[in-house]
């Protein structure tokens, strides 16, 4: 998750319950809790009266957050029709099955002030292993006509590692584009033969997107290399957990530094035992800060690596090595479609200064 | 050949667009963030 100073981030679990059983779901506590009304109000003023320039996000999360519409409405309302300096909109993260007429006739009359980023993991047979069977209660069309620019959210799990490239490309060419294509953490066996499907996969993306250069590039192979150039290079662009940027507010009003380590997702007595480390983070204390050039552009999660690593500092060599591929990838499809071009940007000569620097490290075969 | 290797040909050109004349000023951090955004 990457937030720009200009930008904050408030999560609030509206409630933990959810009517689907996606297979790999890492929110584990589920409950049937539900915020209060004057638990997100609070922390709604809190976050809109700061003295701060920035734009605030509000996502409205869950388990499936449209479980509790009348509250998505009584709070939007009543932050409405306040004057706040600050500047804000609100987002609903949802699966999309429980939309009935009332909720879309209301979503699409305030569709400017809230939008809708949907999960959508690809095409009905992947959609349908991975969510428990929900594609067809989705009104896709829906989504597209009220927020056409608004990414959907992408998982991928062992099960449709095979269809990656086949499923990103589906869902773009239906008309969405993609916020993330994230592997599912904890889910995912990494050996030697997944490895090797991700890379497959990676050169078909990358030679999709070479034949269709008017296609927006997946975040999994459009990397920010020209950053890696830059001159004022970056220290870290990926995750502001401990940051004052992102609040994420639990469905008892307790919060937690992401949603990865909120109360439905790591049980107290494993939180008791991080909270002194996640109440100071640093992101200089993860162990490649110093020694890997790709640092700055690497999408670490500290929830990945507490997950893989016990140790929220410690990346697994399994998230390097696949980092290492969607590198490569990357180098690969914007290095072609740079080639390609009849003029290139100032940013189009930094990715290609990083392309010759650093493309020979990165052997994958 | 390695998976992501680029071609000879296609290093060739990359080679010469990267010696270009540099004409805008370098991308601020702050300006690529504000287009991406966090959505």
């Amino acid at each position: 998750m990457i937030l720009n100073k200009d930008t904050s981030q408030l999560t609030l679990f509206l409630t933990t319950a959810c009517n689907l059983h996606c297979s790999y779901c890492y929110e584990k506590n589920k409950t049937n809790d539900a915020m209060s009304f004057e638990t997100a109000i609070r922390w709604i003023k809190n976050g809109l009266t700061q003295d701060c320039a920035s734009f605030l996000n509000i996502y409205l999360f869950g388990g499936e957050p449209l479980l509790q519409f009348p509250l998505i409405q009584k709070i939007c309302d009543w932050t409405w029709i306040q004057q706040w300096k600050r500047k804000y909109a609100f987002i609903v993260q949802t699966n999309g099955t429980l939309l009935d007429d009332i909720m879309k006739e209301w979503f699409t009359s305030h569709r400017n002030d809230i939008r809708m980023c949907l999960s959508l993991d690809g095409d009905r047979d992947t959609h349908n292993k991975n969510r428990d069977n929900s594609f067809d209660k989705i009104d896709l069309p829906y989504f597209l006509d009220n927020w056409p620019l608004q990414p959907i959210k992408m998982t991928i799990s062992q099960s449709n590692i095979d269809s990656l490239a086949h499923n990103i490309i589906w869902i773009q060419e239906k008309g969405f584009r993609i916020r993330g294509c994230n592997f599912a953490i904890g889910e995912v066996e990494y050996d030697d033969i997944f490895f090797l499907r991700v890379s497959d996969q990676l050169r078909q993306l990358a030679d999709y997107y070479i034949s269709h250069p008017s296609m927006e590039l997946a975040p999994i192979i459009n990397l920010p290399l020209f950053l890696l150039s830059a001159k004022k290079r970056p220290e870290r662009i990926s995750c502001s957990m401990g940051s004052n940027k992102l609040i994420v507010v639990n469905t008892d009003g307790s919060t937690s530094p992401c949603s990865f380590f909120s109360n439905s997702s790591i049980n107290k007595m494993q939180y008791g035992k991080l909270s002194h480390t996640l109440n100071c983070i640093n992101y200089r204390n993860i162990e490649c800060y110093k020694t890997c050039p790709f640092f700055p552009i690497c999408d670490i999660c500290y929830g990945e690596n507490y997950n893989s690593t016990s140790d929220i500092y410690k990346v697994s060599l399994n998230k390097c090595r696949l980092m290492k591929i969607r590198l490569a990838a990357s180098m690969y499809v914007q290095g072609s479609l740079i080639a390609q071009k009849k003029k290139v940007t100032y940013e189009d000569q930094l990715t290609i200064d990083t392309i010759k620097k650093y493309q020979k490290q990165l052997k994958i075969n | 050949m390695e998976k992501f290797e680029l071609s000879k040909a296609t290093m060739d050109v990359l080679n010469q667009l990267s010696g270009l004349k540099k004409k805008e000023q370098d991308i601020m951090i702050e300006e690529w963030c504000k287009c991406t955004g966090m959505d």
